[in-house]
């Protein structure tokens, strides 16, 4: 086993991999930027290097300094989380190279599922069935009007090196086409250094479903069962849950097996996930892998009782699985809830500031997964992902009002949220029915600022909110807490009449 | 004296102190007790039922609050405040004159819309980058675009001024 890991990341997710070093006796080593040196993930770990300036391109996202940093401190491995360069093939090859082991796939897997296009290739050679559109990169504004008039609009625009939404507008006539190709592509170039577009003819109303997988170094794969992640706003999730409402048996098992075929296709080991938007009929389609660990792990980990960053450790220091498919079922039902430093009423903007106050909900079952703490600062160099609050009960209607439960506890201040946002999505009948598609938001909430709230009017609340900021409004020479919070810049944020 | 007028989710709120353990809400009285934690963080008593209450965020006439998941803005007015903003507010014309700020710190990506345009509210004006996505900023009004203060691939902070419609 190895002695050392180094992670390469910051926040929530290099303080989930960091506990998992410690519960295998493994020195954690964290690195840190410049506003993060006192961050809870460089605090957290056996120890913690500077890495560089603020800007990601100077720190997490800095190959060569990374990779000197594992050689330095005597770091075996490196784990790289999410994002960043979690699924950069280039790095990771420099990493090989570089006789330090990768905590993940290999590059050549990597680089196999890396090009959207030619993924889609790859699956389509397999039998995974892809959404149809284009495997080929489109150059230019002429040859992505001939590929959308071929496919039929609705169609969508994605990044090629794509994920997490950049570099993809929906486009639903020729008209709109011009605009949002040249923006698709200055998108894509921005967040992943390649501009290169494909088209794929737009589902209407899927559910975004994704299967988790893991193998290890000998050819052991296994399954651990599906995720539903169809609650999302600007085509990034924010509640996920396992399994899914919609899947039924049979549906099951011919999507994870469907999944262990396109992890075997390009010769996969660790943990990974395939992607699929599922339509009406249950018929899915081949989106993407992502070969990394996800975001919205914990609900898989919940209803699997699997660790899967331990399983990644081992995996990549060598050993076989530590169980068999025959080994697993279904524990439950979990719910994962993203909180976010955003504005809900304004287009969901990511917001910055000072975390004035923090307390985290607590109780049987609840799990949560966090890079802050009260003092933390946002900056908007990075993610604004404040924390993960996931829950497992029996039932997915428990579940849910577990998780509302949850939310209610949660306190925050100086950052406006999501919290109350994510109340209201637990609370709309169709998320409670689970008859509702990767649309849900758009089509149920609105976005801007019209809505007063009728639907969630509590008299009660309303009135200890009136009550409260009467009072600190009567307080005499309040001023000290105005200064404090320091709200004139934020406030731009909130609108009022 | 000591009436405060609360306006929150379009609704006005008068909330009237009568000693330090009455208070009444739009003729609705309770018992109240207020308790502070620390800047931040507050207990309300009301009647028999205590809130956890977080302020957000606050200035003069505005406080942003969080308490059971439920998130609040509350402009808050004294009635001597009220009645200022009501002499204001007639002694103006009312049509809208007002400049636009940006909602977040980024870049001017593209601007999509002339100065002396007419522009129709929710109608895109430029974009902004920022965290790596392109943001339409939108007219929160129908009417002139007077002025653009930005100019293409430029920064712009929390705040500044993006353009104004009259």
């Amino acid at each position: 086993m190895f002695k050392k890991i180094l992670i390469a990341n910051r926040g929530e997710i290099a303080v989930r991999i960091i506990r998992a070093c410690k519960e295998l006796s493994i020195i954690s080593a964290s690195m840190y930027s410049e506003v993060d040196k006192y961050s809870l993930h460089a605090r957290l770990a056996d120890e913690s290097h500077f890495i560089g300036e603020s800007l990601p391109s100077e720190s997490y996202l800095n190959q060569n300094k990374i990779i000197e940093l594992a050689k330095e401190i005597n770091a075996d491995a490196i784990h790289p989380g999410y994002g960043f360069l979690s699924e950069n093939a280039v790095f990771i090859k420099k990493v090989e190279e570089s006789g330090i082991v990768f905590i993940g796939p290999s590059s050549r897997s990597v680089e196999m599922m890396g090009s959207k296009t030619s993924a889609r290739d790859l699956m389509k050679r397999n039998g995974v069935p892809i959404v149809p559109g284009t495997t080929e990169i489109i150059v230019s504004l002429d040859a992505a009007k001939i590929s959308a008039n071929e496919i039929r609009y609705p169609i969508l625009l994605k990044a090629s090196a794509g994920g997490g939404g950049k570099g993809m507008k929906r486009v639903f006539s020729e008209d709109e086409l011009e605009a949002a190709f040249s923006s698709a592509q200055r998108e894509a170039l921005k967040a992943f250094g390649d501009d290169s577009i494909y088209i794929e003819k737009l589902i209407e109303h899927p559910k975004h479903i994704e299967v988790q997988i893991i193998a290890d170094k000998f050819g052991n794969y296994c399954h651990l069962f599906e995720r539903e992640c169809s609650v999302q706003r600007r085509h990034q999730k924010i509640i996920e849950e396992a399994p899914s409402s919609f899947i039924d048996e049979e549906t099951r098992q011919s999507i994870t097996a469907t999944a262990i075929n396109a992890a075997k296709a390009c010769g996969y080991y660790s943990a990974g996930t395939i992607e699929f938007l599922v339509d009406k009929h249950k018929n899915f389609f081949f989106l993407e892998m992502n070969t990394r660990l996800q975001v919205e792990h914990p609900v898989t980990e919940f209803i699997s009782g699997i660790d899967l960053v331990k399983e990644q450790i081992k995996i990549a220091a060598g050993e076989p699985l530590s169980f068999l498919q025959s080994d697993l079922r279904i524990l439950g039902h979990a719910i994962e809830c993203r909180v976010y430093a955003e504005d809900p009423e304004n287009n969901f903007l990511p917001i910055t500031g000072t975390v004035e106050y923090h307390r985290l909900p607590s109780g049987p079952n609840i799990r949560i997964d966090r890079g802050i703490e009260t003092g933390s600062e946002i900056s908007r160099f990075y993610d604004p992902l404040l924390s993960k609050i996931s829950v497992m009960e029996k039932q997915r209607s428990e579940a849910i009002k577990r998780m509302d439960i949850a939310l209610n506890d949660y306190l925050i201040a100086g950052i406006k949220t999501n919290i109350t946002f994510l109340k209201r999505i637990l609370q709309n009948k169709k998320f409670q029915t689970g008859e509702y598609s990767i649309n849900l938001i758009e089509e149920d909430f609105k976005i801007d600022n019209s809505d007063k709230g009728e639907d969630f009017y509590n008299e009660d609340l309303e009135n200890v909110a009136a009550i409260f900021s009467a009072y600190l409004k009567q307080q005499p020479h309040n001023h000290k807490v105005t200064n404090v919070v320091c709200a004139a810049n934020r406030w731009t944020d909130l609108q009022h009449e | 004296m000591n009436e405060v007028y609360v306006t929150l989710n379009g609704r006005e709120k008068v909330i009237r102190f009568m000693n330090s353990e009455k208070v009444i809400v739009d003729g609705r009285e309770f018992v109240y007790d207020f308790s502070k934690e620390n800047e931040f963080h507050y207990f309300l008593r009301l009647d028999k039922k205590t809130f956890d209450i977080t302020k957000v965020a606050k200035d003069k006439n505005n406080i942003a609050i969080l308490t059971e998941g439920n998130y609040f803005e509350c402009k808050v007015q004294t009635k001597l405040e009220k009645n200022a903003e009501t002499i204001l507010a007639h002694s103006e014309k009312s049509h809208h004159k007002e400049d636009v700020v940006s909602p977040m710190p980024g870049m001017v990506l593209k601007i999509q819309k002339k100065e002396n345009e007419e522009i129709v509210i929710g109608e895109p004006v430029l974009i902004l980058e920022a965290m790596k996505m392109e943001n339409e900023v939108t007219s929160p009004y129908s009417g002139l675009l007077k002025k653009i203060y930005v100019r293409e691939n430029t920064p712009v902070e929390k705040g500044s001024k993006l353009f104004r419609i009259e």
